[in-house]
C-alpha cells in the first residue's frame, strides 16, 4: 500500500499497557466474524472497510505510515492486525513493535516468537505464525509457541489444516488459518477442524458467518 | 555436463536421516536424506537406489559451489533439494538435478518464492508442503517448473494419491509408504 495522507502527522504517544483492546475483545471479534480480510493494497483495504468483517489483517503496507489506515478502521468499529514481518519499512524487532503500538494497531502478527512478550507488553494482541512447510518446521514452530505463549496462533497454509490437524497437539491459544483459502467449502472445513477464524484475500468470502 | 539429460525419477522417495540401517523398499522408491549430517551422507553414498539429499538439513554442509561439487561429483548425489536458487543452479551446472523448494504457505508467498526460481532445464520444484499441491489451481501448478516433487506433511493414502496425480514424485516417511 502506498503512503497515506498523514505522512507528516505527529507520532502518537505510546499507550499504557492494557489500555488497548485486550485479547478477549479481539478473540470475540474473530469468533463473531470468522472470515477476515487479508489485505495487500489500499484498494483492498477500502473494500475491507465496507465488509462485514470485524478484524482486518494488513499484510502489505508501508509500516511507517499506518496510523491513518488504522484510524479509518477504528472509526468503523473494526480492529486491525498488522503483519510485522511483511509490511515495508520496519524491521522485525522491539522498536518496530513499539512503533506499531503507537500507530494504533490492535494486534501484531509475526513468525518471531521472541517478540511475543514485547507485543503483549505494548497492550496489543500477539499472533504468532505457525508455518507448516514440512514436519521439522512444524515441530520447531510448535516448540517456539510453547515458549512464547502468543494470544493467537496463525496456521499456514490454512487450506491444509483439516488434513494436518492430527499433526498438531492440543493448543492453548485459539488458532487462525490463512493461505490458499478460496471457497466457502474451504472456510467451513477449516472452521470445522478447530480454527477460530480464517484470513483470506478472496473478497467474496470476507465477512462470511458461521453456518 | 548434460542439461538435456532425461531423468527417470521414482514415484516415491523415502525420507530418512540415513543414520540407521536402510532396506530397499522397491524399484520405484528412492531414498531422500534429510535432517542429517555430513558423516551420514558419506556413509550413504553409493546406495543401490536413486539417492537424493535435502542439503538445507545437513549439519555442517554449506550452500556454495564447493558444497554442490562435493555432493554431485564427490559423493554422487545427483538429486539435490535446496531453498537457495544459487545452489540449485550450481547443482544443475554440474550435471545434477536440483529441486528448488517453493514454499507454498499462501498465494503471495508462493509467488515470491517462484520469482527467484532459476527455471533451468535441470531445476525442478519441491513444493512445500506437498500436502498443499492438490489445493492449487491449475494455473498455479502450470507455473511450477517441472519435475515437481511434493515434499512435506504427506501421510494419508488419499492425500498421497492426489499428489501423485499432479507431481512427478512424492516424499514420504516409511510408515506412510507401508500404508499404501
Amino acid at each position: 500500500m502506498g503512503p497515506t495522507e498523514n505522512s507528516s502527522a505527529p507520532i502518537p504517544k505510546a499507550p499504557a499497557a492494557g489500555s488497548r483492546p485486550v485479547s478477549a475483545r479481539f478473540i470475540a471479534a474473530l469468533g463473531g466474524s470468522p472470515c477476515c480480510p487479508a489485505v495487500a493494497t489500499d484498494e483492498q483495504f477500502d473494500r475491507a472497510l465496507l465488509s462485514q468483517a470485524e478484524v482486518l489483517f494488513v499484510l502489505r503496507a508501508n509500516g511507517l505510515e499506518l496510523g491513518h489506515l488504522i484510524g479509518r478502521a477504528h472509526e468503523r468499529g473494526k480492529l486491525v492486525a498488522v503483519h510485522l514481518d511483511l509490511v515495508a519499512g520496519l524491521r522485525s524487532d522491539r522498536a518496530a513493535v513499539g512503533w506499531l503500538a503507537r500507530a494504533g494497531a490492535d494486534a501484531v502478527i509475526t513468525s518471531h516468537g521472541h517478540l511475543v512478550a514485547a507485543i503483549k507488553n505494548q497492550g496489543m494482541v500477539a499472533i504468532q505464525r505457525l508455518l507448516a512447510a514440512h514436519g521439522s518446521q512444524l515441530s520447531a514452530g510448535l516448540a517456539s509457541i510453547a515458549r512464547s505463549e502468543p494470544d493467537v496462533i496463525e496456521f499456514l497454509p490454512g487450506v491444509v489444516l483439516p488434513q494436518a490437524r492430527h499433526l498438531l497437539p492440543r493448543l492453548g491459544p485459539p488458532m487462525l488459518a490463512g493461505g490458499f483459502v478460496r471457497s466457502r467449502d474451504d472456510v467451513r472445513a477449516i472452521l470445522a477442524a478447530g480454527a477460530l477464524a480464517v484470513t483470506t484475500s478472496r473478497e467474496e468470502l470476507w465477512g462470511m458467518t458461521r453456518e | 555436463m548434460n542439461s538435456d539429460r532425461i531423468w527417470h525419477l521414482p514415484r516415491i522417495f523415502e525420507a530418512s536421516n540415513g543414520q540407521g540401517a536402510w532396506s530397499h523398499l522397491g524399484r520405484d522408491v528412492g531414498l531422500l536424506l534429510r535432517d542429517t549430517n555430513l558423516t551420514a551422507l558419506v556413509a550413504n553414498a553409493g546406495h543401490d537406489t536413486t539417492l537424493a539429499v535435502d542439503c538445507d538439513g545437513v549439519e555442517g554442509l554449506g550452500d556454495d559451489r564447493a558444497a554442490a561439487e562435493f555432493l554431485v561429483q564427490r559423493l554422487g548425489f545427483e538429486i539435490v533439494l535446496t531453498r537457495h536458487a544459487a545452489m540449485a543452479t550450481n547443482v544443475a551446472s554440474l550435471g545434477g538435478l536440483a529441486f528448488l523448494k517453493v514454499f507454498a504457505l499462501d498465494t503471495e508467498g508462493m509467488r515470491h518464492s517462484l520469482e527467484v526460481h532459476p527455471r533451468g532445464s535441470a531445476v525442478g520444484t519441491a513444493i512445500c508442503p506437498g500436502l498443499v499441491l492438490p489445493h492449487l489451481e491449475p494455473e498455479e501448478v502450470s507455473l511450477l517448473p517441472r519435475p515437481i516433487l511434493a515434499y512435506g506433511l504427506l501421510d494419508a493414502p488419499e492425500d498421497i494419491a492426489a499428489c501423485l496425480a499432479i507431481a512427478d514424485s512424492v516424499v514420504l516417511r516409511r510408515r506412510a509408504i507401508e500404508g499404501l
